[in-house]
């Protein structure tokens, strides 16, 4: 006690306090001092029943966890011209991927989708008759050529200048053109609310950055998080993953990570021979996968455990057999 | 203005069926608005429910509601593109089918783009085709040539009734209410037969129908393109604008035998549209017949020789019968051999058996559209892996039907308005020097 | 309003009607379950940095869905403790990953009689959660980094200082900041006198101007925590990061000229003479009232 001076303790609590508030919550102060203050506290009010680890069911509110969908304000000219300087990558390893399906669930949970609408989807895939079947998890893959973009005939669906292809909601008329155009069937329909409009972001501001809210009858598909992405985070399906399979970075860094690994970006597609999925349809993907070759996982491993209903969902392709 | 001795024999004639509605019309009236409520029923089932009310889901995104779009407004250019070339090559027969053509062409271009409301996922930001339009979506370059050219149709049409306008007003034949003199005294534009007008109106013909052909073949191309600029196999075919153009003209042609025959048996119009019309436009029908049957093989040749593997796919489930081969072989046999072998034959060239013929034909046309956005549409590049019988195979919903058959009623129930309106012949042409 | 959108409100007036109605309160009541606390976990580490600030970190976890989770939004207390006493640093609250952080001075931590900093950090626990606390003991170390350029090759010296001795036989980390996590691009291990030399890439995109942010990073050493120094260097390829507007493409709000051209032509022709059959049927109305 002797050697810190009042005046320097002081020091230390403003800095602190400070350097968390705009480091990690800067987004959350913000909007609570911007006049979402009522959402904000309608929200923390909201609680969530946990199992602990001992079997007893405890209530914790919903702030305290993951996921809770970030408010914060971006205005249409940024969400429309993207992150200075950036050009989003993702590289996707085929041969670590076991169908675990955390990538599904952690963007479900992210972007407020019910069980049954995947915008990231793992597809069991066997190029010929003969060939090794192996999973194939799908993202959109912000095309460079985007068909889904020519095709929009409102610019409700767009390119930005970090790579990323976007859809406003507030703008999408619903004419499904985008859905026929994308040959990667990445895009999704709210088909009607009931089905496809979680209850609970019906407040949110709408942001093209975050997806949310959903709106009736507008399409909707993976957007590579960029409102993590704007605090320096991973989108979500990448940190779900537990065997690292999406890497995630920005292209002019010429690095790419997955959350444990962090490697150049060039290194790793020369040294793993990655490809773009169709690369002949000329629409120029911002999505790499390494063939799936020394995999760590045998295929038959991530169908086993699977559910009845999912595991129909793979039946054509006869891993059974 | 005069009216000549043979046009008042022809007024008489249809004074009866302009005058007033019988109690026949008002029977098919009352059917057909049944019909047509329960396809607003619908709607209002689709506008609350939201569009899972349909059988559209994600893989299928388009269904019923396009192909009908297509149906129509095919129907529409062909009445167009015929009616224009009818005109502007003076073809002498040309007389008692110009009106049937012509309203063809207005009412189906009425319908058709009712259907791509239907579909549109939020019409209540229709606007935003215009205030937010990006010229390089084939959506687009659809809004604007409908629009320019339903704008197209109506001028037509009405260029083609100023006449009969000042006779229905001039005549005294007719047995008419004041309103309804008013309504031709407003819409005759003061035509009093003047060699001036004449020259005018002359003139505006020909122009209208100059424009109209090379505009039917860009406007049916454009709307053939929004399948063609896609990635999909079955639809990325550089044949796809002429392929569509001559379907339409089909179809369109079809239709009009179609209403022909209609008139002919409701308004005993034997000595107006005479067996030997029915034969001009069998021999119509033949030859565009043989084209679209080019078109289709071609098509399909080189998709199946190529076999290519998405191409491959689509034809597999189009040749295979238990999946739409049936579907595709009657669409064939309808729409290209029984017209051309019916218009063929001298002795099957009837009245009724080339109408039949049409009517099978515009059928098998229906059928080919359904053919040509479901199955595509169930074909993605990627496996579909999903359990849900929906999202594999598109069925349509009694929403949908009712909504297709709404739209079928209200062509009808148009038409029988439109036919008591004006005359189903165009009077003012029988004054004409020739013939 | 939809029909479903209705459906859903009732639902919810009668779900707050049940949640505000004394019968249920007291019901609960009797029942007199007091929600259980979830256990949490902490763990402080500290990183040293080369102009004497040392950032505490507190890492709060959860055990959820089988998974430890980090805890966002909860306050976390920081410590410094000398034989006798304990010193309230400040307090942060964990950010989005469980994290709270905490950066002070390390001229101004009392040292024990080993030359070492204790730290504590203490989460107290709240209705949710169970109280955790974690604490470090941390020899004060730097790093010094020095770089070296020749005509085709970089490198960089770093020497290594523990309690202002070299320490040797340490592994050295070079990492370049990237956005989200940052580069490795090279390791050395000190000598006797504390120094190690990394040969770095040449071919690394930077920003604008080629520069670069390097970090030495010895990690996680069992006297001395986590030691990072910073430098800042052009050694990078330069990136022209400057945005450019989007080209005239198919897929960019702005359409190709022919595509624009066509159009006008186009809509040209076919209005041109719609104008001129309207102007003639003008004329005929005209012509008729004068007949």
């Amino acid at each position: 006690m002797s050697e810190l001076s009042e005046n320097g303790r002081r020091d230390f609590l403003k800095k602190g306090a400070l350097g968390v508030s705009l480091a990690a919550w800067g987004q959350l102060i913000f909007s609570c001092s911007s006049g979402e203050g009522g959402e904000a506290a309608a929200e923390a009010s909201d609680t969530v029943k946990l199992l602990t680890p001992d079997g007893e069911l405890v209530e914790v509110d919903k702030k305290h966890l993951k996921h809770i969908h970030k408010v914060e304000k971006i205005s249409q000219q940024e969400a429309r011209a993207g992150i200075p300087g950036k050009k989003f990558v993702m590289v996707i390893d085929l041969a670590r991927c076991n169908n675990a399906r955390k990538c599904i669930s952690a963007c479900q949970a992210m972007h407020h989708l019910p069980s049954e609408k995947e915008w990231v989807t793992v597809k069991l895939m066997k190029d010929s008759k003969d060939g090794a079947p192996y999973w194939f998890p799908k993202t959109c893959f912000h095309c460079d050529n985007p068909p889904c973009v020519k095709v929009c005939p409102v610019n409700a669906t767009y390119k930005r200048q970090d790579g990323l292809v976007l859809i406003d909601s507030e703008r999408c008329i619903g004419c499904k053109f985008c859905m026929t155009a994308c040959p990667y069937s990445t895009r999704t329909f709210n088909w009607g609310e009931e089905l496809d409009i979680p209850a609970d972001t019906e407040t949110h501001p709408h942001n093209p950055e975050t997806s949310v809210p959903s709106r009736p009858g507008t399409v909707e598909k993976c957007d590579f998080c960029p409102d993590m992405v704007r605090m320096g985070k991973l989108p979500d399906c990448v940190t779900a993953c537990p065997n690292g399979v999406f890497y995630f970075g920005d292209q002019n860094e010429d690095v790419v990570t997955n959350g444990s690994e962090t490697v150049r970006f060039s290194q790793l597609i020369k040294d793993r021979s990655g490809y773009r999925y169709m690369e002949d349809l000329g629409t120029e993907p911002r999505v790499w996968y390494l063939p799936p070759r020394d995999r760590i996982f045998p295929v038959e491993r991530g169908y086993e455990s699977l559910p009845d209903e999912v595991k129909e969902r793979y039946k054509n392709v006869g891993l059974d057999g | 203005m005069d009216i000549s001795k043979k046009q008042t024999a022809i007024l008489q004639k249809f004074a009866p069926y302009i005058e007033r509605f019988d109690a026949r019309s008002f029977v098919w009236i009352f059917l057909l608005s049944l019909v047509i409520l329960v396809g607003l029923y619908a709607l209002i089932q689709q506008i609350v429910e939201g569009h899972v009310v349909t059988g559209m889901r994600d893989n299928v995104v388009w269904g019923l509601y396009i192909v009908n779009f297509i149906f129509f407004i095919g129907i529409s250019y062909g009445g167009a593109i015929l009616a224009g070339m009818l005109h502007l090559f003076k073809v002498p027969w040309r007389r008692p089918i110009m009106r049937i053509a012509v309203l063809t062409a207005f009412i189906s271009a009425l319908i058709g783009p009712i259907f791509i409301i239907l579909c549109i996922g939020r019409f209540d930001r229709l606007h935003y085709l215009l205030i937010h339009a990006r010229l390089q979506s084939p959506i687009f370059w659809d809004v604007v040539a409908i629009s320019t050219y339903l704008i197209g149709a109506i001028l037509f049409m009405y260029l083609l009734m100023i006449k009969d306008f000042a006779i229905y007003r001039d005549s005294d034949v007719l047995n008419l209410p004041p309103w309804r003199r008013n309504l031709y005294r407003a819409l005759s534009l003061n035509y009093q037969g003047t060699e001036s007008q004449n020259k005018q109106l002359a003139i505006s013909k020909n122009l209208i129908a100059l424009i109209m052909i090379p505009m039917v073949v860009v406007v049916s191309s454009v709307l053939s393109w929004i399948f063609g600029m896609t990635l999909r196999p079955g639809w990325h075919s550089t044949i796809f604008g002429p392929y569509f153009v001559l379907a339409a003209i089909y179809s369109g042609a079809a239709v009009i035998v179609i209403m022909m025959w209609i008139f002919r048996r409701a308004y005993k119009l034997k000595d107006y549209l005479t067996d030997k019309h029915f034969a001009y436009m069998g021999y119509i029908l033949l030859s565009l017949g043989a084209g679209y049957g080019y078109f289709t093989f071609s098509e399909y040749l080189t998709s199946w020789f190529g076999s290519e593997r998405w191409d491959s796919e689509v034809m597999e489930k189009l040749f295979n019968p238990a999946e739409y081969g049936w579907w595709f072989l009657i669409s064939n046999i309808f729409s290209i051999i029984i017209p051309i072998v019916v218009v063929a034959f001298k002795k099957l060239r009837t009245p009724n058996l080339i109408s039949l013929a049409a009517l099978l034909l515009v059928f098998g046309m229906w059928v080919k559209r359904y053919l040509i956005v479901v199955p595509t549409l169930e074909t993605p590049l990627l496996p579909i892996q999903d359990t849900r019988p929906e999202y594999i195979h598109y069925s349509a919903t009694w929403v949908e039907w009712a909504l297709s058959f709404a739209g079928l009623a209200t062509f009808i129930l148009f038409f029988i308005v439109m036919a008591k309106l004006v005359t189903i012949v165009t009077v003012s042409d029988y004054t004409e020097k020739e013939r | 309003m939809s029909l479903s959108k209705i459906i859903k409100l009732s639902w919810l007036i009668c779900l707050v009607g049940i949640g505000l109605s004394p019968a249920y309160l007291s019901a609960q009541d009797e029942e007199g379950e007091e929600p259980e606390q979830l256990r949490t976990r902490a763990s402080l580490s500290s990183v040293q940095k080369n102009n004497d600030a040392i950032s505490l970190n507190m890492l709060l976890r959860a055990k959820i869905d089988d998974r430890y989770t980090g805890l966002p939004g909860l306050e976390v207390t920081f410590y410094t403790s000398t034989d006798s006493s304990e010193i309230e640093l400040g307090k942060a609250t964990t950010g989005e990953d469980g994290v709270a952080t905490l950066t002070v001075k390390g001229k101004d931590i009392p040292r024990d009689t080993g030359n070492f900093m204790a730290f504590m950090a203490e989460f107290e626990g709240n209705d949710e959660f169970k109280g955790s606390d974690d604490d470090i003991e941390v020899l004060p170390a730097s790093i010094v980094l020095e770089p070296m350029e020749e005509d085709s090759s970089l490198a960089l010296k770093v020497i290594l200082l523990g309690d202002n001795e070299p320490v040797e036989d340490e592994d050295i980390a070079i990492f370049v900041k990237r956005l989200f996590s940052p580069l490795k691009v090279g390791e050395g291990t000190t000598d006797e006198e504390g120094a190690a030399e990394v040969s770095f890439p040449m071919n690394l995109p930077g920003d604008n101007e080629g520069n670069l942010e390097i970090f030495a990073r010895l990690e996680d050493h069992s006297d001395f925590g986590t030691v990072e120094a910073v430098l800042t260097k052009a050694w990078g390829k330069p990136v022209n990061q400057l945005d450019q507007e989007l080209p005239k493409a198919l897929w960019s709000p702005n359409p190709p000229t022919w595509m624009l051209l066509t159009f006008i032509i186009l809509m040209v022709a076919v209005w041109g003479h719609y104008g001129v059959i309207i102007y003639k049927l003008f004329q005929v109305k005209k012509d008729g009232e004068a007949a």
